[in-house]
């Protein structure tokens, strides 16, 4: 088998779309009406693994006491939405989803009420702030991909192994 | 596949005990978690009730996921089979579990070597 001369060429596209980012796992950018079940599945499931830890972790900080003091009142909210968040992933409930969404709303509550009324530096604040209203614009989304959910179509199977194919 | 899946029967007495105390229990529970947080606003506590509330709410949450697992419709049990079948990667290992299934053999039944494999010797 005769050497290739120069470098060997690395396709980075397609490693990128095999690894990193392709539209059966992670459909960000295709539109609701589009998906179909598998692709709902991925984005339902890592929004509720991403809930589900997130508050797993607010929860037990609430309980040991934060920066303002141990808040029983968060400890039961963010328990509330570990529990939604199982609802959500394993059912796909609606209602679960619309509880969900509102998490970021509450946590630019806590922002406004807790961290600029009580005159912290703003710039960290402005920043948690535009995360979570990015958050909130995501939110929109997924109510609409737990609503059209049983709609939409079931997903196609899957291509056959490529790895079999290498050259 | 004509048989029914296999599971809990909807008329044993333990299944429509878990039925009837569903909502009951989901009704205690917020009922509780009201009490106990108005009362730990009114007169707060360290923890308070916190960690008894958590595990009754996963054991509310079992109960619930139960029932609606008992409650699953056939159909559905039979499309979404389907689904994963159709998506599993070693189709053939599947098709070949089925297959010995139908004909009643066991998992050890796949070492006996078949009537015409032993001509080739």
């Amino acid at each position: 088998m005769p050497k290739k001369e120069g470098k060997p060429q690395v396709e980075w596209d397609k490693y990128f779309k095999r690894y990193v980012w392709n539209e059966r796992t992670t459909p960000y950018f295709t539109p609701v009406d589009k998906l179909h079940q598998g692709q709902a599945n991925s984005e339902i499931f890592f929004y509720c693994l991403l809930h589900g830890v997130l508050f797993c972790v607010i929860t037990l900080a609430a309980l040991r006491g934060g920066p303002d003091g141990r808040s029983l009142g968060i400890a039961y909210y963010s328990f509330s939405v570990v529990v939604a968040a199982v609802l959500f992933g394993m059912l796909k409930n609606y209602a679960a989803a619309l509880y969900m969404s509102a998490t970021p709303l509450a946590g630019i509550l806590y922002v406004l009420v807790y961290r600029v009324a009580a005159g912290a530096p703003m710039v960290d604040s402005l920043v948690v702030l535009g995360i979570l209203a990015l958050l909130a614009r995501y939110s929109f989304r997924i109510v609409a991909v737990a609503r059209g959910y049983p709609d939409f179509p079931p997903a196609p199977p899957p291509e056959p192994p490529t790895f079999l194919n290498f050259k | 596949m004509s048989e029914e899946t296999p599971g809990p029967e909807p008329d044993q007495p333990w299944v429509q005990l878990l039925d009837r105390a569903l909502r009951p229990h989901i009704l205690a529970y917020g009922a509780v978690v009201a009490c106990v947080m108005a009362l730990s606003y009114f007169a707060p506590a360290d923890r308070g009730l916190f960690i008894p509330i958590m595990l009754w709410g996963v054991l509310v949450l079992a109960h619930y996921l139960t029932v609606r697992a008992i409650h699953t419709d056939p159909e559905w049990v039979e499309e979404r089979s389907e689904t994963i079948t159709m998506n599993a990667s070693d189709l053939s290992h599947i098709e070949d579990i089925r297959e010995r299934m139908e004909e009643g053999k066991s998992e050890s039944g796949r070492l006996i070597k078949k009537p015409q494999d032993k001509g080739t010797d």
